[in-house]
């Protein structure tokens, strides 16, 4: 009798440390479920890759060799207007120079079930976490993969890297645009417009469309002319780093208005 | 009695599996590194990297060998010498991977546990953010950081001791930062004939010339050499250029360059002044070979520009500082009593490789 009850105490104690164990709180009755967020970078009506040339209202002719960005700090809406804000959400996304993949959705999984009407997330780095470059406590950041500062602390936000057609020089010079530091910490807020149902049994996408063309509508690359000349190479070069200068003032608030929520979806898988 | 225990050794190893990161039978030891009282007792470092032992020992394994740069050859040590107090002698270092000339002079590594901003600019917060730096620059060490993590998991020496320092059976760059960054908190250098004078309170440390020399100092240039590190950690700009460039890269630019404050225009940080007889050539490109032509620029070659120090812009319009040749001589001696021969003789700070 004695051994008997030991061990249902035995039970019921690695039972409740077990649960203990889990951080989600399970009210819900229904299971948590995944959501794919997918951010479709786009030149007005094209698909960005690394070897077309796009056009702005400025009339630059550009051709991107690397599309790099941060997405971090997701926050999902409820339909009651609590947040569930997703843990050590940091994610590279777009595409780097010389490589052919490319990151354009973030799954998203173990979001508590329930009716969601809207997503907020960051373009960049919150200031707490960009304070320093060696954050692998942080989901994907790591330090070191190439949008770190190097001579600074932190990361930089937007890398996006390539050439146009500079009409002084009659020649393709090159341009980058690395934006960084706290003042360009940018918030996407959105409603979807409608609450979409998240939990073990549905599928759902959130689908934006980033309007890099945004981006160089507000600042012309001819406008900005030659500058920042690097040490090899003193005449072809176009630059904005860093910030909060003038013209990364003006990248980051147009990038800031550059993600359009293009649509959702909500389908019952079977 | 014996259930008991079998049940206390249930709930305990219920309660370790929850904690995913760390197992108990590999948790690192954490150490205080000490230093003299008036540096406040122990060396201060970020909460998320304490010391211990084995981390500063992988770390100082990491800042010696070659590995980590893309030919295998260039390592921290290339050009950080402990024999020059963690400089390298040049005015521009030509050492890193592409020999070409770097931007700036290549600063001694003391005391830098104290520091808030690093690089002659203070461009970085702290060690571990400032590593990827070396690393990474094409004519530093030009390392793909992806691939140096593979192939450091590829040596099972290091997979063994990344575990045993931080818990993980894994080897990620951000480790690898946090384990140079350790060992070079640890590089401190607290005795000198002049830290033998300040612990001992006794004025027979120093002969006459080296007291007099002390107190030109204190008085003179403690205005930014400030303190028993000789340093306030702040920026300024100490008359060396009239005009600051941005090409190449806004190095000459200064502090600016990191706060884009047009006050802090060609501001670079104040130096330490311990161990500086080992570290010429001085200033933020070396362009000083010697105390002496450091001491002529204070004394007279100083070149104004809007954003000079306000304790240079001087009296009676010279700018500068006042020193004779008498105060030159006394400033010197004392300068020489802050060389630390045991910080560049320490086994724990030189290399582990070498036999
Ligand atoms: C090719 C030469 C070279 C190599 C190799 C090199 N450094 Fe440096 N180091 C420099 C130069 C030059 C600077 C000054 C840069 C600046 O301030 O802009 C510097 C600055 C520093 C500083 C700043 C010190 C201060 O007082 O602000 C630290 C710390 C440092 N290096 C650590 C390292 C570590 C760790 C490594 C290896 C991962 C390394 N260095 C490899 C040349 C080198
Ligand atoms: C207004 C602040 C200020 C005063 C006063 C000052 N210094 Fe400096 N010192 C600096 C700064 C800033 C640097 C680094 C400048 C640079 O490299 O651009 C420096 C650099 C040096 C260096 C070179 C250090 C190295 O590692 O390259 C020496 C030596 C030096 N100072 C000695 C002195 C002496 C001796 C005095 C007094 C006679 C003095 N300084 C007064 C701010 C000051």
């Amino acid at each position: 009798m004695k051994s008997i009850h030991i061990y249902t105490l035995i039970g019921l104690l690695i039972t409740g440390l077990l649960s203990s164990c889990d951080d989600d709180d399970k009210m819900d009755p229904e299971m948590p479920g995944k959501v794919s967020l997918m951010l479709e970078n786009k030149f007005g009506d094209a698909n960005i890759d690394l070897s077309s040339t796009f056009t702005s209202s400025k009339g630059d002719k550009i051709t991107f060799s690397g599309f790099e960005y941060i997405i971090s700090n997701v926050e999902l809406i409820k339909e009651d207007g609590s947040i569930y804000a997703v843990p050590d959400s940091y994610y590279f996304m777009g595409q780097r120079s010389g490589t052919d993949s490319k990151r354009e959705m973030i799954e998203i999984t173990d979001i508590p079930a329930g009716n969601y009407k809207g997503i907020k997330f960051y373009v960049g780095v919150d200031p707490e976490t960009n304070a320093n470059t060696d954050n692998y406590e942080k989901g994907e950041l790591e330090g070191g993969v190439g949008m770190d500062w190097g001579w600074a602390s932190g990361y930089k936000f937007i890398r996006w890297d390539g050439s146009y057609f500079n009409d002084a020089e009659n020649k393709d010079v090159n341009f980058s645009f690395h934006i960084g530091t706290d003042a360009n910490f940018k918030l996407i807020s959105n409603e979807f417009g409608k609450t979409i149902t998240i939990n073990d049994d549905m599928t759902s996408q959130i689908h934006f469309e980033v309007m890099a063309d945004k981006v160089f509508d507000a600042v012309g690359l001819n406008e900005i002319g030659l500058n920042f000349p690097p040490p090899a190479d003193v005449k072809t070069f176009t630059g904005v780093m860093v910030g909060p200068e003038d013209k990364a003032t003006a990248i980051a608030n147009a990038y800031a208005e550059m993600f359009m929520l293009h649509h959702v979806h909500n389908m019952e898988m079977n | 009695m014996e259930k008991r225990l079998i049940l206390f050794l249930l709930i305990s190893g219920i309660m370790l599996a929850c904690n995913e990161d760390i197992s108990p039978d590999i948790k690192p030891f954490y150490i205080d590194l000490d230093v003299p009282e008036y540096m406040g007792t122990t060396v201060p470092f970020p909460e998320r990297n304490p010391f211990s032992k084995e981390g500063i020992e992988l770390g100082r394994m990491l800042f010696y060998d070659p590995i980590l740069s893309s030919n295998n050859q260039v390592s921290c040590a290339t050009c950080h010498k402990q024999e020059l107090a963690f400089s390298d002698g040049m005015s521009l270092s030509t050492l890193g991977v592409s020999g070409e000339k770097l931007q700036r002079h290549t600063p001694a590594l003391i005391n830098l546990a104290w520091n808030n901003g690093l690089f002659w600019d203070g461009g970085a917060k702290d060690l571990e953010s400032l590593a990827f730096a070396p690393l990474t620059h094409p004519d530093e060490m030009n390392q793909d950081i992806t691939e140096l993590v593979e192939e450091l998991k590829q040596i099972p020496d290091y997979k063994e001791r990344f575990k045993k320092v931080f818990g993980k059976d894994t080897i990620q760059s951000a480790l690898i930062v946090r384990a140079l960054a350790q060992f070079q908190r640890s590089l401190v250098s607290f005795d000198s004939k002049y830290d033998r004078y300040l612990k001992s309170g006794e004025a027979g440390f120093l002969n006459a010339l080296e007291l007099e020399g002390m107190q030109l100092v204190e008085e003179k240039c403690g205005g930014c050499h400030s303190g028993v590190n000789f340093t306030d950690l702040g920026f300024h700009n100490n008359g060396l250029d009239a005009e600051f460039p941005a090409a190449p890269e806004h190095v000459g630019k200064g502090r600016n360059r990191v706060t884009l404050n047009p006050e802090e225009l060609g501001a670079f940080k104040t130096p330490t002044l311990r161990n500086i007889i080992l570290t010429a050539p001085y200033m933020h490109d070396g362009r000083f070979k010697s105390i002496d032509e450091v001491l002529d620029h204070y004394a007279q070659n100083m070149v104004n520009s809007p954003t000079l120090d306000t304790l240079l812009t001087g009296q009676n319009d010279k700018i500068g500082i006042p020193i004779s040749e008498n105060e030159k001589q006394a400033i010197v001696a004392f300068l020489h009593t802050l060389t630390d021969l045991s910080f560049i003789q320490n086994q724990a700070f030189s290399n582990p490789f070498k036999k």
